[in-house]
């Protein structure tokens, strides 16, 4: 591809336009990646906010069933699925949701356990799980 | 020296002026995008920075009003329930009060026995809510009368520039 220059030797050292074009998409491959990095850094920058209050508002739950159990109004009997509908979105938390599910009970020496477990959603988070046993005792 | 400057000297092989401009041009041109990159970056860190902060304060104010609580003393004790003020009379026979001044940007603070400190920095938004043994919201009934007190929720908004941070906590007062 190379003239020799009129003043002889070697084929000019320089790069050739399929060389340098090649190099800018190496380049350019190369920088891609790098650069989706950033976006997705930014992206998952509040995915530990979200979890913490996703905890958070699975532990008020739970909370909250251990305030309903103990209480006289209340007490064990209350603790079934239809006290506690599924809430989507948490009051005053868009984007979270919560439910509350019973496993089925086994009975011990005239106690009944019961599995409680609560649920917390949160787009790009796992769920979060908080589980307990409550006993008719 | 006449003769020196009548020679025709070679050529001296360096870089000429358009190469130099077109060199400076590229390099410019690539720094300009990667301090884009960099800029955005540390934004992002400052944002991380500042949200770690505000979490940590959320939690750890959530956890302390939570344990606090759990010392009140009897059904009696509670002389101040509204939604930015809560105070109370533990088991050491203290008086505690949990207070916020409504105000965005102020603090939540502790009071023990007359002195005061910090629980988190710059709360947006708080509210206390009080629910009864029937699960219903109470309008507390307050000292010397027994109150309808079963389990506090408390809602907190912290703030720190446009940033804010949420948190939940949920108390079952197991002395009431």
């Amino acid at each position: 591809m190379n003239t020799p220059r009129p003043g002889g030797g070697p084929a000019n050292a320089g790069f050739t336009l399929v060389e340098i074009v090649l190099i800018i998409v190496i380049a350019g491959i190369a920088i891609l990646p790098l650069s989706m990095l950033f976006a997705n850094s930014s992206i998952h920058s509040s995915d530990a906010r979200n979890a913490t209050l996703a905890a958070q508002l699975a532990q008020a739950k739970m909370e909250e069933l251990t305030a309903d159990k103990n209480s006289p109004a209340r007490g064990f009997s209350y603790l079934v699925t239809g006290n506690y509908p599924a809430e989507s979105p948490v009051t005053a938390f868009a984007g979270y949701s919560r439910s509350v599910s019973f496993s089925t009970d086994s009975t011990y020496d005239g106690v009944t356990f019961r599995t409680v477990n609560v649920t917390v959603t949160c787009a790009n988070i796992p769920a979060v799980t908080v589980t307990t046993w409550f006993t008719s005792y | 020296m006449v003769h020196e400057l009548l020679t025709p000297r070679r050529r001296a092989a360096g870089f000429t002026l358009p190469e130099l401009l077109i060199v400076i041009v590229v390099a410019s041109i690539v720094a300009i995008a990667f301090s884009a990159m960099f800029i955005e970056a540390v934004k992002t860190y400052q944002f991380m920075d500042a949200e770690k902060g505000m979490l940590e304060d959320a939690r750890y104010a959530e956890e302390r009003v939570a344990r606090e609580l759990k010392r009140v003393r009897d059904n009696t004790s509670i002389s101040a329930a509204s939604a930015t003020t809560l105070t109370f009379v533990d088991r050491s026979s203290a008086t505690v009060s949990f207070s916020w001044s409504g105000v965005s940007g102020a603090d939540l603070l502790y009071t023990k026995s007359g002195s005061s400190q910090s629980l988190a920095r710059g709360v947006d938004s708080l509210a206390f809510q009080y629910w009864k043994q029937d699960g219903t919201a109470a309008t507390p009934v307050l000292s010397p009368s027994a109150t309808d007190i079963w389990r506090v929720t408390v809602y907190m908004r912290l703030i720190k520039g446009s940033q804010t941070v949420a948190s939940f906590g949920s108390v079952f007062v197991r002395s009431l």
